[in-house]
């Protein structure tokens, strides 16, 4: 009986190690696929920070060239500290790289005028342009467009989707 | 706020239309948001003839119903035939307190149908109309707005628009893919035929003054391009296609120029282009954001939302000396803004408390009138004769058309499409 019981026990705890063996390692595999495919975005990188750590999050983000997407706060063309880091990583690249083109695409969220959304969704991609240009980037590397609320990510009515909508996405034309 | 109300006349129009013989995808989805107690007590007789008849009949039902001025009735049960032939019981008539009778036959003959109307005034006993027409099978639709039209001039003395066109753009969405349309159709949302197919965004239909052409705004090649292209034959030039926005196109009354937004100084700004001569004028100046201009019926100044103050307001733009006058106050968000064709009004998209609602100015008392409370609608585009804005509104989660009066008596959602309906774009008298 005193034996069942402890093997119960000890069988408990192999499992439970094993769980969050197994648990680590998904998160690991996971980081590792977005970081091996090429054009990959941000957007998993966010969920993962709990088990990945802010480190490899900036680290992957910090990494030129690379297509990216940064949001906004609502009525904000203001980059936050991480993508203004970012914006930098790239510019230094494209610095170094005088063949390289750069994509600057505004979105906003779909409340508003659709013309004057797109005045908006310009308003945001010319803040990271700045960032560029003050980083020494050539103006012919860079294009600067603006969608406004044309081209969603997100499609429900409310401020989950709006969050995810307010952005700027970089992409690379020619690296 | 009058909900029993609407729905009881929900219900009585409903009735109505379902007593009609439908056809094809049913009529307007039409709902009154007002009484119809100013209407004109019209009746119509149903048009003799077979089902083509019965088309027609509906067809010039729907048009008159839906514009919020007439009470149609179609009488049954009477004490002697009202045909196209019969003698006109005005007796029978004026106790019905009915102002004016329609009748009207609907033969084949020839290469197609032979349609015949008349419209009688029974308290002066006066045929005030009587026409015949000639069409194809294929044009009985069209001609039944164009007796729609002819009706309507006769007894309120105002151009009809049942026979005019919307053009607007399509988004189906499947996935991540996307599929943008650019659409015209009937003003009741009827024959939709697609102008351009793309997988990139399409903004912005404007239609020539003389209904030929539609600018618009295509992001195809990942960059913003404006177009013209020819309604008919479906052909199309490049108008700009600067680095930066190329955006809001807008003809001038006289379609020489063209009103447009560019970023060539780095912030988007209002420009004409002289569209013969190709020469391209700064019209605005400044940091602030300019966009969504709109010709004056004159052609001497222009309306266009601007930041300059804050959030968006409409401002107005004189061209021969380019002085800038403020033109809203009320609210803090003000956008794409239009004239009425008298020039004294401006129809526009305005939020309070969050919704986005449209909204008509009187431009000498500043007053507003709210035309929707629905709290998602944008896009007011006013119909040439300035009776109706037609506008794009989100209805059981999708994105539609509807239509509402200029005084907001009246309120028509048009049939919904497969996708989500923006940016509608009422087109000229043809």
């Amino acid at each position: 009986m005193r034996i069942i019981k402890l093997s119960f026990i000890v069988m408990s705890v192999l499992a439970l190690s094993a769980c969050s063996t197994l648990h680590k390692g998904s998160a690991t595999g996971a980081s590792g696929a977005v970081a091996g495919s090429s054009g990959a975005v941000t957007q998993g990188l966010g969920q993962q920070s709990g088990f990945a750590g802010q480190d490899l999050a900036t680290r992957q983000k910090l990494m030129a060239p690379r297509d990216q997407v940064y949001h906004f706060a609502f009525d904000s063309d203001v980059l936050s500290k991480l993508d203004a880091a970012s914006a930098k990583a790239q510019a230094n690249y494209l610095v170094a790289h005088p063949g390289a083109r750069l994509r600057l695409e505004g979105n906003t969220d779909e409340r508003g005028s659709r013309e004057y959304n797109v005045a908006l969704g310009w308003r945001r991609a010319k803040a990271v342009a700045q960032i560029l240009k003050l980083q020494g980037v050539n103006n012919k590397q860079i294009v600067v467009l603006s969608y406004g609320e044309e081209k969603p990510v997100a499609y429900c009515h409310n401020d989950s989707c709006w969050r995810q909508n307010r952005r700027v996405s970089l992409v690379y034309e020619a690296k | 706020m009058c909900g029993v109300f609407m729905k009881k006349l929900f219900g009585v129009v409903f009735v109505i239309l379902v007593a009609l013989p439908l056809y094809a995808t049913a009529a307007l989805d039409l709902e009154l948001t007002q009484g119809v107690d100013k209407a004109l007590p019209v009746a119509l007789m149903p048009f003799a003839g077979d089902s083509a008849a019965a088309n027609v009949t509906q067809v010039v039902n729907g048009d008159l119903g839906n514009s919020g001025q007439f009470n149609i009735s179609l009488p049954k049960d009477l004490p002697s035939p009202q045909g196209y032939n019969n003698k006109i019981n005005y007796s029978y008539w004026r106790g019905q307190k009915i102002n004016n009778v329609i009748v009207g036959s609907v033969s084949a003959g020839g290469y197609g149908y032979e349609i015949r109307f008349k419209l009688i005034d029974i308290y002066n006993h006066k045929v005030l109309l009587k026409e015949g027409f000639n069409c194809s099978k294929f044009q009985l639709r069209e001609l039944a707005h164009h007796v729609s039209d002819l009706i309507y001039q006769q007894l309120t003395g105002v151009r009809g628009i049942f026979s005019t066109k919307i053009a607007y753009v399509l988004v189906q969405r499947n996935g991540d893919k996307q599929k943008f349309s650019l659409m015209v159709a009937d003003q009741d949302g009827f024959h939709p035929r697609a102008l351009l197919i793309s997988p990139e965004p399409l903004m912005s239909p404007a239609w020539s003054p003389d209904g030929g052409k539609i600018a618009y705004v295509s992001f195809e090649n990942k960059r913003a391009t404006i177009y013209v292209q020819n309604v008919a034959t479906g052909q199309r030039r490049v108008v700009t296609k600067y680095p930066g926005i190329n955006g809001a196109p807008a003809w001038s009354p006289d379609g020489r120029k063209m009103a447009l937004v560019l970023t060539k100084t780095g912030y988007p700004k209002i420009y004409t282009l002289n569209l013969r001569s190709n020469k391209l004028e700064q019209i605005t100046t400044g940091y602030a954001l300019d966009t969504e201009p709109a010709w004056a019926p004159d052609g001497k100044s222009i309306i266009f939302t601007s930041s300059r103050e804050g959030g968006p307001q409409i401002y107005r733009v004189y061209l021969n000396n380019k002085k800038v006058e403020r033109v809203t106050y009320q609210g803090n968000y003000n956008a794409r803004a239009s004239f009425t064709a008298d020039g004294k009004s401006i129809v526009m998209l305005h939020r309070e408390d969050g919704m986005f609602n449209i909204a008509a100015q009187d431009l000498a008392s500043g007053r507003i009138n709210f035309l929707t409370a629905a709290g998602m609608d944008e896009s007011p585009s006013i119909a040439p004769n300035g009776s109706m804005v037609v506008y794009a509104t989100n209805y059981g989660g999708r994105g539609i058309l509807a239509e509402v009066s200029l005084d907001g008596r009246v309120k028509l959602r048009l049939p919904a499409q497969e996708g989500e309906v923006q940016e509608p774009a009422w087109g000229p008298f043809i």
